[in-house]
């Protein structure tokens, strides 16, 4: 589907393997404009029954359940669900915070001397995702967040888009701050029918703005899901030596001794993600608290697993 | 605060180590790149004025440490009593150069309540152990008895020298700081530090003596090379008593022989508080030691004085003369307590005239015949000017001499030569002005003095205008009454010339009577004469009569086997050949002159009383304007201190600091240790909980 002459280092066929027998399943009916894998709001024509109605005029007369008329002497129209496909909208938060990262990745016997960045980690996910989503037929669309929206690529199932969408993912780096709040309320808006929303990002913003966001996209009837990317060391907060700290969104150093601030830091932290715990319980998000020393295969086998055992796999 | 090793301060810079490690510190800081900046912000917000406080503590806290051991290194001294006056001295602005004068008059032995220190140990321990302390360069005594500087090897030497011991002899304070002055002078010291110990005893200050104003300019003319450290014991004892003997003598007849004393016993307590216990008179045993035979009367004391007066003692049986001792029971000052005395039979007092001036020889035969004395003799004789060969020198107590003043002659027989002789001998000579005053080129000269010539006086300058009346012939009487001097004309007086100490002077300032200073006897001159054309002398007779019997007295007193002298009157090196009979005999033979006792002098086989002198019986002390009036432009610091006092004039106090920085040793440690964490809900990210909790959280 993809030029094979160009690997791309954040897709690995392992992981692509094993996760092929995953569907990705939408919590909610989407409005596909083809068949698929996913519910419909709508009435269709696959195999699963779903109920009676009574003939009115104008109905296809294939539909009648001449049995039931037998029976009862009424006509009857048997309805089927409709499945369709869906969009998925992934939302790659691409501020200057996601570039932090100190988690070395081993390779068999290697270790990488670069640490692993929280936007390269959204990135194997975002790209992961989409090839599955591509591969049963859904569309899927791209929204880098910034300082706004710095690159869009609208949903779409053709499998040649997923070439588009995977150079975008490689281009794509941590600059500048984050409008994560205000991108979400555009992308609610101009999302067209409901669709899946993945948003990879840390959400360092205060979670009561996104509530917000999260209830103006479930009011648009959006599958919202949210990977919350956190590196151990932003966890843990473990450094010996006086620090001067400089904000990888372009704010203003401190300087702070670690040992004197830890427990404070820890303490805000854990009310920061308390916060972030009820706001996303409250507005109903698939919420995914992701540490960057996971396998990310580990983490997109819960998402999907979780997804299609609540959903049932057909 | 003071040091013993300032230049240990220099050190005090170190106390910035810990700031600098800390700027040093802070300047090898890590730089990171950070993401989760909303939290660090929270978290250093909320935690700032703890940590800056506690950060500031801990600086605080290391620099005072460092600081409080190089202060202790450096020897700190606690600020009490000289401490601080010490500071100029030890912090390097001072000398080593020490002077001690050290006041050993029997005032200075009284010892303070409760305590078996007297005020002369008390000052001289003190002394000791401060000097040693701050360590000297060069340590100078200049004790009250010889006035003279004697350097020290060490303070420690102060506690074991003899001359810092006990004397009953009088300070001259004044002579001291002379002395004191001298020797800065001659041994050009740098800065110099006078310590003075004293009880502040009015008469051993003598701050009405002119040599104040002297000692004074020539100290401020040494500049802030001298500072002055008085320890002072001004504290009076009231409940202390003395004992003196006014008058021993032996009274005999053909059966037996008889010892009249007279004795006064004297509190120290002044009138307005013997007032109180007036009421309540109370009576002194006094003990009476006559040859080894003791007995005891009791002597009443009212408004703090007692007096014994004419009591008889039978003498021992065969002696013309003896010595004795009557004494007290023991107080707070064991110095007075104890009056020794010799007693003899009273010598003719036999007197000359020269003269050829009737009415002169008539008027001073009058007054040197009639003695105040019932049991006492005298003897006058006119002799003309022209038979002085005939005067018996030997045994003469007085020569009164209106005459030409003998002619220079050193042959052994000339008058000039018998006349220096009598007088070396106790004698006592009263020059008159001859009224044929010889011309200049026939003018002689006596003692170094000459008479000049007539000079009359106008009727507005013809009074006395000043006489000595503490001292001399001319004293005030020993109930304190004065003289009347004042009331003398004097219409003719002849001028002096030579060197003499002024006894009395005339309106227009020329002096009217005049002692020359001799070792011992006395030699006066009187500028007028008793006639009425000259002077007032005979018709206000009591004058004259006075000094005259005066003079009279002094020199039968050099004809008595047996002398009262106040200690230190006496030459310290002709007492050194006396030997003791009587009193304690623990100081050294130098110091005999110094010594209440009773001595024999070996050559005259004379017996010799000394005793403190009467002064030392009046507790007056220098208030504290005198004291500052007399240092007036100098530095002086000052401590008062009691006899036995334990507080010591300097304290090392290195411990305390050492406890200082031990202190801020722990509460730095306490302030570094971490803090006690408080259970805190588990972070839902971390090593603290499982990692399947972790991941998948609102969609479970």
């Amino acid at each position: 589907m993809w030029n094979q002459q160009q690997p791309r280092d954040f897709l690995d066929p392992k992981v692509l393997a094993s996760l092929g027998g995953l569907p990705l399943m939408s919590r909610r009916p989407m409005r596909g404009n083809v068949s698929g894998k996913h519910t419909s709001p709508t009435r269709g024509s696959s195999v699963e029954f779903a109920q009676y109605r009574k003939y009115v005029p104008g109905d296809d007369l294939r539909r009648l359940d001449w049995r039931a008329h037998g029976r009862s002497d009424r006509y009857y129209v048997k309805e089927f669900e409709a499945d369709t496909n869906l969009r998925c909208c992934l939302v790659l938060d691409t501020s200057g915070s996601m570039e932090f990262g100190t988690v070395q990745e081993k390779t068999g016997e290697l270790i990488s001397k670069k640490p692993l960045t929280k936007i390269q980690y959204a990135r194997r996910i975002a790209a992961t995702i989409a090839y599955l989503a591509v591969q049963q037929g859904d569309a899927v669309g791209l929204s880098c967040v910034a300082e706004g929206i710095t690159k869009h690529l609208p949903a779409r199932r053709n499998p040649s888009h997923l070439r588009a969408i995977f150079d975008a993912l490689e281009e794509v780096h941590g600059k500048g701050e984050t409008q994560l709040v205000e991108v979400l309320h555009e992308l609610a808006e101009t999302i067209p029918q409901a669709a899946m929303v993945i948003v990879l990002s840390d959400c360092f913003v205060d979670p009561e703005l996104l509530r917000g966001c999260f209830e103006h996209l479930r009011f648009r009837k959006h599958d919202l899901s949210l990977f919350h990317l956190l590196d151990p060391m932003e966890l843990d907060f473990t450094f010996g030596r006086p620090t001067r700290f400089l904000d990888m969104e372009g704010g203003t150093s401190i300087f702070a001794e670690p040992s004197e601030i830890v427990d404070r830091y820890h303490q805000t932290l854990r009310e920061y993600l308390d916060n972030m715990q009820e706001v996303v319980t409250r507005t109903g998000v698939d919420y995914h608290r992701v540490r960057l020393d996971e396998p990310y295969r580990e983490v997109l086998t819960n998402f999907l697993t979780r997804r299609a055992t609540a959903r049932g796999v057909r | 605060m003071s040091f013993l090793q300032p230049w240990m301060l220099a050190a005090l810079p170190l106390a910035l180590i810990p700031v600098i490690i800390h700027l040093i510190n802070q300047r090898r800081y890590q730089t990171t790149p950070w993401a989760a900046m909303m939290f660090l912000l929270a978290a250093n917000r909320l935690n700032r004025g703890y940590a800056r406080i506690r950060q500031w503590a801990i600086l605080a806290l290391r620099m005072l440490v460092i600081a409080a051991l190089v202060i202790a290194i450096g020897r700190p001294l606690a600020s009490g009593l000289l401490g601080s006056g010490l500071a100029g001295s030890i912090t390097g602005r001072g000398s080593g150069e020490i002077l001690v004068l050290l006041d050993r008059s029997p005032s200075m032995q009284a010892r303070g309540s409760g305590s078996s220190a007297s005020k002369l140990e008390t000052a001289v321990t003190q002394i000791a152990q401060t000097l040693d302390t701050m360590g000297v360069q060069r340590l100078v005594l200049i004790e009250s008895n010889s006035n003279q500087p004697r350097e020290l090897e060490s303070p420690a030497a102060l506690l074991d020298l003899p001359q810092t011991a006990p004397s009953d002899a009088s300070a001259d304070l004044p002579a001291m700081l002379l002395a004191a002055q001298d020797y800065i002078t001659t041994n050009q010291l740098g800065k110099t530090e006078i310590w003075i110990g004293s009880d502040l005893r009015r008469h051993d200050w003598r701050s009405e003596d002119g040599r104040w104003a002297t000692l004074r300019d020539a100290f401020v003319d040494l500049g802030r090379r001298v500072r002055f450290r008085l320890l002072a014991f001004p504290d009076p004892a009231p409940e202390n008593l003395s004992v003196r003997v006014g008058e021993a003598r032996l009274e005999s007849d053909d059966q037996d022989a008889t010892v009249v004393l007279s004795l006064t016993v004297r509190s120290a307590a002044d009138a307005s508080e013997s007032d109180a216990s007036a009421d309540s008179s109370r009576s002194v045993p006094v003990t009476i030691d006559l040859a080894g035979a003791r007995s005891t009367v009791d002597v009443e004391l009212n408004q703090g004085i007692g007096e014994l007066t004419g009591y008889r003692v039978p003498a021992p049986e065969g002696q013309s003369r003896g010595y004795g001792s009557v004494s007290i029971p023991a107080d707070v000052d064991p110095a007075d307590n104890t009056f020794f005395f010799t007693f003899d039979d009273a010598p003719l007092r036999r007197s000359v005239i020269v003269s050829d001036d009737a009415e002169v020889s008539n008027v001073l035969k009058l007054a040197s015949e009639i003695v105040p004395q019932e049991n006492v003799q005298s003897e006058v004789e006119v002799i003309s000017p022209r038979a002085v060969d005939a005067i018996p020198w030997d045994d003469l107590a007085l020569v009164l001499w209106h005459a030409p003043l003998p002619a220079e002659d050193e042959s052994p027989t000339s008058t000039y030569r018998l006349m220096q002789s009598f007088v070396d001998r106790g004698g006592q000579v009263i020059f008159f002005p001859p009224l044929d005053m010889p011309g200049p080129s026939q003018s002689t000269s006596m003692f170094s003095m000459r008479w000049g010539s007539w000079q009359t006086l106008p009727e507005e300058d013809n009074a006395v205008n000043s006489w000595r009346g503490d001292a001399d012939l001319l004293a005030a009487t020993l109930a304190g009454a004065a003289l009347p001097v004042g009331q003398l004309r004097v219409s003719r007086y002849a001028a002096l010339e030579g060197d003499a100490t002024e006894l009395a002077k005339l309106g227009n300032g020329a002096p009217l009577l005049a002692r020359v200073p001799t070792p011992t006897g006395g030699a006066y001159f009187c500028c007028t004469t008793p006639r009425a054309a000259d002077s007032s002398l005979a018709a206000d007779g009591v004058v004259l009569y006075v000094m005259i019997q005066r003079a009279l007295a002094a020199g039968a007193a050099s004809l008595q086997n047996t002398r009262q002298l106040d200690a230190g009157q006496a030459s310290a090196d002709a007492a050194a050949q006396w030997k003791r009979i009587l009193g304690e005999s623990s100081g050294l033979s130098t110091e005999q002159a110094f010594l209440a006792g009773v001595y024999e002098q070996p050559t005259e086989r004379r017996w010799v009383a000394v005793n403190r002198s009467d002064e030392e019986d009046d507790g007056a002390v220098l208030s504290d304007a005198n004291t500052e009036e007399l240092f007036r432009g100098l530095i002086l610091d000052r401590v008062d201190q009691q006899a036995g006092g334990l507080q010591s004039l300097v304290e090392e106090i290195w411990r305390a600091f050492l406890i200082v920085m031990l202190l801020a040793m722990i509460g730095e440690a306490l302030l570094c240790l971490p803090r006690a964490r408080t259970a805190q809900p588990a972070m839902p990210f971390g090593n603290t909980l499982p990692r399947d909790s972790v991941g998948g959280g609102a969609a479970a």
